[in-house]
């Protein structure tokens, strides 16, 4: 079984996800969409989950969430086992205190509702707030943190732009004041100049609420600017994991290092990197065989033992 | 002459504005455009600012409740000139969709039939417009595929869009606007929905294609990394026109407008800073109201009383840059470009030095 810098005795760990296997049955043929994923994510901490479209990134919050039933595996927040739980009430139960970003601000508002409606029904299915006027006032400071005036709570979904949707889609994860926010690809629709003002708004809500966040993107710019440690998918398989630093610094698995090179530069003159073009057919690695290397107690990589001296070794960097 | 010859598209002065029950929205204000053989121009900006109607506009395919004021968009071909607003739809769609100019878009699931073999739908389109034997057809689906890098072009022919991977779709759909050897080719997003490395292998794709044949492209994305990769030519578009044109390296370089600088600013650096990320204030202007003096101007640090009364002509900065500011008027107080924006173009040009160097 992998082991990912796991400290499950530590007091700082909110989530560990451990061994996780999510397989989807479909017209005869099983699609691995997670194969053993285990990670954990600390309080107040943002752990970035990155991969290309198909990696399963979006499937290991679903399974977090409860969307999804893991094949096997275990989940663990905040001490308590949350796979196995049979019975739908109990998970929201539990998971409380977990909430959701999405990426469409345009299909995840109901059109029909007011954002208060919208907010005070987050609350409600939350069990938080007993008057209608304590659920106001949480409602009025979600919006306000979100940096939409509170007076706008009688309007409907359709009055808003994009970027001010995803506001209030982020408003309506922070209304209970979670522990857990995931968020599932939150900026992909949106332009980059939005982008830039729900990716610095994300920042200081996490430092003023110290929410721990899952920030799932394909987006490795974003990915670095807003975590504190990272962990890189490819079909299904997570291969490395790291802090921020680690990972750009001094990427060891070679699809870490292909992605990296990948990433268009800012300058004309500039040729993207060539030399890294990874295919997993001709790169000739099995992510089946490979077990946790530690490069440092920080950082792991998955690999066969021929693998990781090759790779860490003075040829391979 | 030989300049005129040179030039393949020419827009001038386009309008173009939606009806819609709650009012017009003038979506294109005075869009001006020209387009060299065997160029790539870039056209950038936010979602609104009017970069694929601009393109839709001349290719005929804009909703039922689009109105085209006013302009010209002359496409030179040979020695004929013909003003693409002024075409039938039915005279478009035999000589010009499709076969002289061809277009890409974001989506390759939405532009392939879902129910038609990949073969099927090369041969139709291979088809269409000139009848040749079906075994000809065949042969040049299996040219054309092998020509967008795809390894095994028998096989890819009897598969369904569903089964391909979404780069291996969108180079059908490259193979398929290439079909008729289009003179240009409009891309539209056509890699935003692909990830980092699939869509590194299509820009190259593209680029080969486009030296290979010869081609002129319009590259519509609001991804500046991709536009400094692909263009040789920037238009950079704001509330239905264009502020900013020039050499990839007058606007990458050189950028003169404030609303670039904000463009430019908005793009995350990859190190290790962690500072607050730039956004441009404000939203854009509601295109459905009266646009008094620069569209820009609310949300400008940098704007001056003029910009709110007047709206700034295109000035000539050099043979091939053109900015839309008054700041770029002889009488303006000197504005410094923002001093982050600054460090970060003395980066990229000595990172240039030195890869010049080796």
């Amino acid at each position: 079984m992998p082991k990912v810098n796991s400290d499950q005795n530590n007091d700082n760990t909110l989530l560990t996800v451990n061994d996780l296997c999510m397989y989807f049955d479909t017209a005869g043929k099983r699609v691995k969409a997670s194969e053993h994923i285990s990670f954990d994510i600390r309080r107040g901490e943002t752990f970035g989950l990155v991969g290309e479209s198909g990696s399963g990134k979006s499937t290991i919050g679903k399974c977090i969430i409860g969307l999804n039933r893991p094949t096997s595996g275990s989940i663990i927040f905040e001490g308590q086992e949350l796979t196995g739980i049979k019975s739908k009430k109990e998970y929201i139960e539990k998971t409380r205190d977990i909430q959701m970003i999405f990426q469409d601000p345009m299909s995840s508002l109901n059109p029909k509702k007011q954002v208060g409606q919208i907010l005070r029904e987050a609350l409600a299915i939350q069990n938080i707030g007993s008057s209608r006027a304590e659920r106001d006032k949480l409602v009025a400071q979600a919006l306000t943190r979100v940096g939409i005036p509170a007076e706008y709570a009688g309007r409907y979904p359709s009055g808003f732009s994009g970027g001010q949707r995803q506001r209030i889609g982020i408003a309506r994860a922070l209304v209970g004041n979670p522990k857990l926010i995931i968020a599932d690809e939150c900026i992909a629709a949106l332009d980059a100049s939005v982008q830039a003002q729900i990716v610095n708004m994300l920042r200081n809500i996490k430092q003023e609420t110290g929410t721990s966040l899952l920030f799932i993107s394909h987006d490795l710019s974003m990915v670095r600017f807003l975590s504190d440690r990272i962990g890189v998918l490819h079909l299904g398989y997570l291969l490395e994991i790291g802090s921020t630093e680690e990972i750009f610094n001094d990427p060891i698995h070679p699809y870490t290092r292909s992605l990296l090179a990948a990433i268009p530069r800012i300058n004309p003159v500039m040729p993207s990197e060539q030399t890294d073009k990874y295919d997993i057919s001709s790169a000739g690695i099995d992510y089946g065989l490979g077990k946790w290397h530690e490069v440092s107690a920080s950082h792991s990589v998955l690999c066969t033992d021929s693998e990781f001296p090759e790779w860490t070794g003075s040829e391979g960097r | 002459m030989s300049d005129i010859a040179r030039i393949v598209l020419e827009v001038k002065d386009l309008k173009v504005t939606f009806r819609l029950p709650t009012g017009d929205v003038h979506a294109i204000r005075g869009l001006d455009l020209t387009l060299e053989e065997n160029e790539v121009l870039a056209l950038v900006g936010e979602s609104g600012s009017g970069k694929s109607v601009g393109v839709k506009s001349f290719m005929g395919i804009l909703p039922d409740n689009a109105v085209i004021e006013s302009g010209e968009a002359l496409f030179h071909d040979q020695d004929q000139t013909v003003d693409l607003l002024k075409m039938k739809d039915s005279v478009r769609r035999k000589n010009i969709n499709g076969t002289k100019i061809a277009i890409v878009f974001q989506d390759p699931m939405t532009s392939l039939n879902p129910t038609m073999s990949i073969g099927a739908q090369l041969i139709t389109v291979l088809r269409s417009h000139k009848k040749i034997p079906k075994k000809e057809a065949y042969a040049r689906g299996i040219e054309l595929l092998r020509e967008v890098g795809i390894t095994d072009p028998e096989r890819t022919m009897g598969q369904y869009p569903h089964q391909l991977s979404g780069g291996m779709r969108q180079r059908v759909v490259i193979a398929i606007a290439l079909s008729q050897d289009p003179k240009l080719l409009i891309c539209d997003e056509p890699t935003t929905a692909l990830d980092v490395t699939i869509q590194q292998r299509i820009l190259e794709l593209l680029q080969s294609i486009q030296r290979a044949r010869g081609l002129s492209i319009i590259f519509i994305t609001h991804n500046l990394g991709v536009v400094s990769k692909i263009a040789d030519k920037v238009a950079v578009m704001y509330a239905g026109k264009v502020i900013e044109k020039g050499t990839v390296f007058d606007i990458f370089y050189d950028p003169r407008h404030p609303y670039t600088w904000g463009l430019l600013s908005a793009v995350p650096e990859l190190s290790d800073s962690k500072q607050e990320l730039y956004s441009i204030p404000g939203t854009p202007p509601d295109l459905s109201k009266e646009i008094t003096g620069d569209a820009f101007a609310p949300r400008n640090p940098y704007a001056m009383e003029v910009d709110f009364k007047a709206e700034p002509p295109m000035f000539k900065l050099s043979n091939t840059h053109y900015a839309a500011t008054w700041l770029a008027d002889p009488r303006a107080p000197k504005v410094d470009i923002p001093p982050e924006l600054a460090e970060r173009i003395r980066k990229m040009k000595q990172e240039a030095k030195d890869y010049a160097e080796g």
